[in-house]
């Protein structure tokens, strides 16, 4: 009974996919959209079929597909900053057609109507995807004039900052490590510097970034709640350029060029601070923190080769590093702790005809963090760290202008340490058990057809199916459960299967176009997710450790719906919507009250864990304006996040640390003329959840204290103003330059990064006095950086 | 020493950025709901009888109308403390009630001077019946019922003793200053814990455990190893404390040192209490609740099994 049904369904599915037009031959047009400016292939740009009134876009690597009955056309190619092109194309065979679109030199009009690519925020069955222009992020003001990608994604409605100063984030309600952070397909565990102050991404390397936070297409998997994918330019296939700037906190330098002109280029990017050196002249020398050093870089490369119109390779890298010191030699005290991410990507796309394009990837990528102290003779360091090998295929296959099919297939074999130390005192070596590396399997297979089931009904629907093996070797210490002392131990040998997850994974979104400026969309997914990032304190800091799924920790399963009406205004000029979303988080993972970092040490981190159950709901409203002399976005969400635990908070729900309740963000940009560009951010987050203590009693002559329930207080509300602007020096054909000034913080407002209760005088005397305080970190900030290009 | 250089560096690093960057103030914030819950701060040692402090708890803010130092006494509790066969009553002991000549003695006890003794009307719980003071390997059961109908409930245990292999000291700073060394072998067995005390003879009116004073044997189980303490804070000590000695013993010093060896519950406390002192104030420390043994309130009942050992630090 069941054999036949599902013969029947998918016998359906292949006879929708060949819906019969006319009875009349069709051909492809099909080829790749390139920058004419830069040789850079583009992504998500618009073709579109005059007489069809139907179009499609390029995809990832720039490659666009239409097929079409027999004819003659008006194909129109646009992206936003570009101007259009129309190509007229006989159609009587397959045909390729692959052009190049020049930028912009000139402000658009208020009133003209902008290309179509307006119609994607109407059109699309994307909910919840947004792309950013970076030309644009680099407009805004930058804090200590440094462009930050991610803290332009934090302007985004539902996407919350994780702090004053702090790159992480949370989207919907989910925790920061729901999110899944790609840098040319390979990810990136820690996506910050300086316990987050600034992000990974140095924005001369990025051509494209695009986060999804609504529905999350089948190709992407193993985060529940968002994706930022961010691609690296490709390299200038015509000339060698040089970009650069000089800051106040740090510089940076960009070059790239072709190998070979049109057919392979290169890039290389690179920044590093110099805060250490800038910091040293205001350390007093009396100050116990004289010695005190940090510095960050990134180094980025890319390499691609086009050996003809179907095969091309690409190689792109990423290496970057913090290194913080401490030293005070009269204390006899030295910390160092070095942190980074590497990551390594190779693909290749190959053209099989002109429907069918695939890509192959190889991926590698780490995090690593190590902590390393040393007290006179006392030598003590922890490291944690990710390695991931990965393998991807995908494939994008365009039957015909109702389909846009992708299926694919992903594997990645992880090496977790989630926290190992070492320990020595003189001579003597501490036992802080073995060096402790997990390792796991993860795959998954996917398919996801994007189709018109209707002139007014478009679908996305696929099925992710995941799975995630843990394997030895693996010690698996067996706690007695009232003790918390180790009674067992369980050893696995290499390869050997300690647990086996695995699912599927539906995701299904839909637009019905209410007319020809709105559209009405629903989505569900279904996420799972096999690592999870165990953090100890309120703030992300480097020392939180990634663990995966194991015999004792279940993967999480995130479960989100969402609506959303999507209306453009003023001929498209306008982008408007509200998005209203419910989703459900199973299988959270915290560490147990009273948990301390030496806990891990000769155990099983999971041993430490306690697991439970969150919820999210809440609307986001967004205002756009796409072009003219004044452009930007406003954002408002109005959001709960909520979690339960068994053995937290005495089985109380309570509110997750980052719940905020009512969140502004305002980006504008205006334009006046050709030399001038002003930018304004403005940010209001009602305040974080917070534990304090809430009453006093004595031990030993000592006030200690008790803690009110989880997260059951607020932070006073965070807002802030920054303001840039931007001069364009005189520019002649190989040289150009600017100046930005940014004010970050322009009303100086001492925004609550932390609070804490503190007691100090003794009630035996009658000298008792306990008082909140609250710990601010950035007044009024200016910056000035000078960049260049030639 | 050695437990806790690892925790204070861990929290000290990001504490030395924001130091560098962070403006601090006070903040006007409502926190409401702090609860009154009954607190049990209380130990028994061998050969000695059992004693109970027992307080309440203050809300911040707020309802709080505490005054004084007195009304934080529970008075006219009914506690008992019980072997596996035999039990005792405790009565109330203020320090009003005691003649002042008693009072040192008293306040060796308490680690309390005996002028502060005077002034507060200091009260404890305990027992003259020697049938109920500590012997070596027995366990000890609290129960307590107050007036206001609550009830509370405690175990805890007198390990065997574990006694020092040596004791010296250091000098650290200059000659004269410095901390005492000891070393330690542990017996095989994991699950021991132990607590350090010290007392400058003539000079701490009681035995003072320094911040970190707690460890177990997860890293060291079954060897013999090294540690330093330094010398712990008394705000009440009868002689004032000299600047730049903070700390420090000194050459001239007789020093008597208490190492105990305590039960796990007791030794989660003391190490959820140096963690809650040592974070309060640093944003990257979770919040750091006591891990009380006391089922029905807070704080801890702990048992202690000494061995003496006196340091006379000779130039």
């Amino acid at each position: 009974m069941h054999r036949s049904r599902i013969a029947f369904l998918v016998v359906s599915f292949f006879q929708l996919l060949s819906i019969p037009s006319f009875s009349q031959e069709k051909f492809t047009v099909s080829g790749y959209v390139k920058d004419g400016a830069t040789g850079e292939y583009m992504m998500a740009a618009n073709v579109y079929v005059i007489e069809t009134q139907k179009g499609t876009t390029t995809n990832g690597y720039g490659f666009y597909s239409i097929t079409l009955p027999k004819g003659k056309y008006k194909l129109k190619f646009s992206f936003i900053g570009y101007q259009d092109l129309t190509k007229d194309v006989e159609l009587n065979g397959n045909t390729t057609l692959n052009v190049q679109l020049n930028p912009d030199s000139y402000q658009i009009d208020e009133i003209e109507v902008v290309a179509d690519g307006a119609k994607e925020n109407t059109n699309s069955t994307d909910m919840g995807r947004v792309g950013l222009d970076v030309e644009k992020i680099k407009t805004l003001p930058a804090f200590m004039g440094e462009v930050d990608i991610m803290k332009t994604i934090q302007l985004l409605p539902g996407v919350q900052a994780a702090g004053e100063g702090n790159s992480g984030f949370y989207v919907r309600g989910g925790g920061p490590d729901q999110n899944l952070i790609l840098l040319d397909e390979a990810v990136v565990y820690n996506a910050s510097h300086l316990f987050g102050f600034f992000s990974v991404f140095n924005a001369d390397a990025v051509r494209n970034v695009e986060l999804y936070k609504g529905s999350m297409p089948a190709n992407f998997g193993g985060r529940l709640a968002s994706v930022v994918e961010v691609s690296m330019k490709e390299g200038n296939s015509k000339e060698i350029k040089v970009d650069g700037g000089i800051g106040l906190i740090s510089s940076r330098l960009t070059v790239q060029g072709p190998i070979k002109k049109d057919t392979s280029s290169f890039m290389i990017s690179g920044r590093r601070t110099y805060i250490d050196v800038l910091m040293k002249p205001f350390i007093k020398e009396s100050s116990p923190f004289r010695g005190t050093g940090y510095y960050f870089y990134d180094l980025n490369a890319k390499f691609n080769y086009r050996f003809n119109d179907k095969d091309r390779l690409f190689f792109s890298g990423y290496f970057g590093k913090d290194v913080f010191d401490f030293g005070n030699k009269d204390a006899g005290f030295g910390v160092r702790i070095p942190w980074g991410n590497a990551t390594a990507t190779v693909r290749w796309n190959h053209l099989f005809n002109s429907k069918l394009f695939m890509n192959v990837s190889a991926i590698y990528s780490k995090y690593d963090f190590q902590f390393a102290a040393s007290q006179d003779d006392f030598e003590f360091a922890i490291f944690s760290g990710i390695q991931d090998w990965n393998g991807k295929l995908d494939f994008f296959y365009l039957p015909n202008p109702r389909h846009n099919i992708k299926f694919g297939a992903f594997y990645t074999y992880h090496t977790f340490i989630p926290s190992s130390a070492t320990a020595r005192q003189g001579d003597l070596e501490f036992d802080t058990g073995d060096r402790v590396k997990l390792f796991a399997h993860e795959a998954a297979i996917y398919f996801n057809d994007d189709f018109d089931l209707t002139e007014e009904i478009r679908i996305s629907a696929g099925l992710r199916y995941s799975a995630f093996n843990q394997v030895g070797p693996f010690k698996r210490y067996v706690k007695d459960p009232t003790l918390g002392t180790t009674i067992d131990t369980i050893q696995y040998s290499s390869g050997e299967s300690v647990k086996l997850y695995h699912g599927p994974e539906p995701r299904l979104s839909m637009r019905y176009t209410l007319n020809k400026v709105s559209s009405l969309k629903a989505a569900y997914t279904r996420n799972l997710q096999f690592i999870h990032l165990a953090s100890l304190s309120a703030v992300s800091l480097p020392t939180d450790v990634w663990v995966p799924s194991t015999d004792r920790v279940n993967p999480q399963i995130g479960n989100q719906y969402s609506i959303g009406y999507f209306r453009n205004l003023k001929k498209d000029a306008y982008e408007t919507s509200v998005e209203v979303y419910y989703k459900t988080m199973q299988n959270q993972v915290e560490y147990r009250e009273g948990a301390q970092p030496d806990d891990d040490v000769k155990d099983n981190p999971d041993n430490n864990f306690v697991f439970g159950y969150g919820w999210a709901y809440g609307a986001e409203f967004f205002l756009k304006k796409r072009s003219g002399k004044f452009n930007g976005w406003v954002g408002y969400t109005l959001s709960w996040t909520k979690r339960r635990f068994d053995d937290l908070n005495s089985g109380e729900w309570f509110y997750a640390k980052f719940d905020r309740r009512n969140d502004v963000s305002l980006a504008l940009v205006y334009e006046p003329n050709k030399k001038w560009t002003f930018g304004a951010v403005f940010v209001y987050a009602q305040g974080n959840a917070i534990t304090l203590p809430y009453s006093w009693y004595m031990v030993q002559d000592q006030v200690v204290f008790e803690f009110a329930p989880r997260n059951s207080l607020r932070m006073p509300a965070y807002h802030r103003l920054d303001l840039s602007a931007t001069r364009k020096g005189k520019e002649t054909k190989k040289f150009k330059s600017s100046w930005n000034f940014s004010i970050y913080n322009v009303y100086s407002r001492l925004n609550p990064y932390f609070l804490y209760v503190d007691i100090s005088g003794s009630p035996i005397d009658g000298t008792l006095t306990i008082k909140a305080k609250q710990v601010s970190l950035f007044p009024i900030l200016p910056s000035v950086t000078w960049n260049f290009s030639f | 020493m050695i437990m806790a250089p690892k925790k204070t560096i861990l929290f000290l690093f990001p504490l030395i950025l924001l130091v560098l960057v962070a403006c601090e103030r006070d903040v006007d914030i409502e926190i409401p709901g702090g609860t009154r819950q009954p607190a049990v701060y209380g130990w028994i040692e061998p050969g000695a009888p059992p004693i109970i402090i027992f307080t309440r708890a203050q809300p911040y803010f707020g309802s709080s109308n505490f005054s004084s130092f007195e009304e934080l006494f529970i008075h006219n509790a009914s506690i008992t403390v019980s072997t596996d066969n035999y039990s005792a009553l405790l009565f109330e002991l203020c320090s009003n009630s005691i003649p002042d000549s008693l009072l040192p003695v008293v306040g060796q006890f308490l680690g309390l001077d005996s002028i502060t003794l005077a002034s507060v009307n200091y009260c404890v719980y305990t027992s003259f019946d020697a049938n109920i003071f500590g012997v070596v390997g027995k366990n000890y059961y609290l129960n307590i019922a107050t007036t206001e109908g609550e009830q509370l409930s405690a175990v805890t245990k007198i390990p065997q003793p574990v006694a020092l292999d040596s004791l010296w000291f250091q000098p650290e700073r200059g000659d004269t200053l410095g901390f005492i060394w000891a070393r330690l072998t542990d017996p095989d067995t994991l699950g021991n814990a132990y607590r350090w005390f010290a007392q400058r003879q003539g000079k701490d009116n009681g035995f003072i455990a320094p911040y970190g004073s707690s460890f177990d044997d997860k890293f060291i189980n079954g060897t013999s190893f090294n540690f330093g303490v330094p010398r712990g804070d008394n705000d009440f000590a009868p002689t004032p404390e000299v600047e730049g000695e903070r700390g420090y013993f000194k050459v001239g010093d007789t020093v008597i040192a208490k190492f105990c060896t305590i039960d796990m519950a007791h030794f989660q406390f003391w190490r959820s209490f140096d963690t809650q002192l040592a974070s309060n104030g640093n944003p990257f420390a979770a919040p750091a609740p006591l891990r009380s043994n006391i089922t029905g309130g807070l704080g801890i009942w702990g048992g202690y099994s000494p061995s003496y050992d006196t340091l006379i630090i000779t130039p």
